[in-house]
């Protein structure tokens, strides 16, 4: 069995063939919605106060009801609190698209995995899903899976700036590891958590706006 | 998930080549001359998502809704080879929708001579020039060029003003690709459109009996070295182990990743 903190890597690692690079977690809608250079470190920590730990948290009740073997009625609640917080339809897309990627993935790195069969039987399951079904299938430790979360989201976001308003990359790893470390003291009482009451109810109406504005615009390098 | 030998799902065709070579006027060229008899869906992969979705649309060709542009994150060419997982959801989607479909286009974004399709991703591909890159361009060979199922040298009737000869050109190719076929075509040449045509249902066919097999023209760059004569011979290797040469010297393989 591959180390956990192994498996985080190779899940985080933008070589990973899931179409991760084609989307930009929020980055460009914010940029072409008029979020300025000077405050794209405080929009990364903001997500990694908010919407990021939605992911992270329903990522983690999605390995815990894996494990546990959940019933299917179980697994439609928890998709249902992990929609209901997150209440833009581009974001919950692109959610959907990722998980397929990682379905894919999984599918053929684990094929005996039944909990990575369902994912592919939902046929739309949204990535926090499809990530506990792999945590759960390759024995991830929780808090390595609320941290892998929680740094491809903001390394998603930060390496697509790189495209869209190039500055020096090595700034860019600094915005990441500190938008790490804001999340840093949430995770271990998240790694916790069982049930989809648990899940924080984590808002930001204007990124979810902004992936709104973005889904109908004509030009765009990123899904959302 | 696996695709057994009689494939149930449409074909999927890749079309690469770089900037500006016609691409999307050949996908535009191929609706309008299967379009009637044959169910199509197309896949744009542009730098800026909808441009060459929006030019086929416009062109009136297809129902809109069956052309889809995929986003590929400014990197077209990994869209196309190193992870494609964008394009084949989207593909899936497109058969799921409009099913059943005969043949799914796929467009690469334009890159350059060494982008082309990974056999993960497409059935079959066609490789773009044209004359007004050059004359030269198909002797440089590369990948598409090489071993692209099929070279397309397009835009023939701009020839005599860019004082290209098609003929050289498309010798010079045929020598590149060891006999693999090529089309010169010109969409005021109706005769080189039905070569094209027929090339497309020949390939569906072959798809559909499960004589064909996706080749990988692969990533990798042509090279050169001396023959016994002193001249330079340009070529590329193929992927598959068996391993001809057309010249007996030994030299040394680099070892494919």
């Amino acid at each position: 069995m591959v180390d956990s903190g192994t498996l985080a890597m190779l899940l985080a690692d933008a070589r990973l063939p899931t179409g991760g690079h084609t989307h930009s977690a929020g980055m460009e809608p914010a940029l072409l919605g008029g979020l300025k250079r000077d405050d794209i470190p405080s929009f990364l920590a903001g997500k990694t106060s908010s919407t990021t730990l939605v992911e992270a948290g329903t990522a983690v009740v999605a390995r815990h009801h894996f494990i546990s073997e959940a019933a299917p009625p179980e697994m439609d609640a928890l998709i249902a609190a992990w929609a209901a917080r997150t209440p833009s339809p581009a974001l919950r897309d692109a959610s959907r698209l990722l998980g397929r990627g990682y379905t894919r993935i999984g599918r053929t790195v684990w094929p005996s995995s039944a909990s990575i069969a369902f994912c592919a039987q939902l046929r739309q399951p949204p990535r926090a899903v499809v990530l506990g079904a792999i945590a759960a299938t390759a024995q991830m430790k929780p808090a390595d899976l609320v941290r892998l979360v929680v740094y491809e989201e903001v390394q998603n976001a930060a390496s697509a700036v790189l495209k869209l308003d190039p500055i020096d990359p090595a700034t860019v790893v600094t915005w990441v590891l500190n938008a790490c470390e804001v999340a840093e003291p949430f995770v271990h009482q998240l790694s916790l958590i069982t049930t989809p009451e648990a899940i924080p109810a984590l808002g930001a109406p204007q990124a979810e706006g902004w992936a709104e504005a973005h889904a109908v615009m004509k030009k765009r390098l990123f899904r959302a | 998930m696996l695709e057994n030998n009689a494939p149930s799902r449409a074909l999927r065709l890749g079309i690469a080549g770089p900037v500006g070579t016609g691409k999307s006027s050949l996908i535009a060229l191929l609706c309008r001359s299967l379009g009637e008899e044959l169910r199509l869906g197309v896949i744009t992969n542009d730098i800026y998502t909808d441009e060459d979705a929006r030019f086929l649309r416009s062109a009136g060709v297809l129902d809109p809704e069956r052309i889809r542009a995929v986003e590929t994150g400014a990197c077209p060419h990994t869209a196309i080879r190193d992870d494609v997982t964008a394009n084949l959801l989207a593909a899936e989607d497109l058969e799921a929708d409009f099913a059943p479909l005969d043949i799914v286009i796929i467009e690469s974004g334009g890159d350059n001579l060494t982008a082309t399709f990974s056999p993960a991703l497409v059935d079959a591909q066609i490789f773009v020039l044209d004359v007004a890159g050059g004359g030269d361009v198909a002797r440089k060979g590369g990948p598409g060029i090489s071993r692209a199922d099929l070279l397309v040298v397009n835009k023939t009737d701009l020839a005599p003003y860019v004082g290209v000869d098609v003929e050289m050109m498309v010798s010079d190719a045929t020598h590149a690709r060891e006999g693999r076929p090529v089309v010169a075509l010109s969409r005021t040449d109706d005769n080189s459109i039905a070569q094209l045509r027929l090339w497309v249902l020949e390939m569906l066919a072959a798809y559909r009996s499960g004589t064909h097999s996706p080749q990988d023209p692969g990533p990798m760059a042509p090279h050169s070295h001396l023959d016994e004569g002193g001249q330079a011979v340009v070529h590329t290797h193929s992927p598959s182990s068996d391993h001809n040469h057309d010249h007996d010297h030994d030299h040394d393989h680099p070892v494919r990743a």
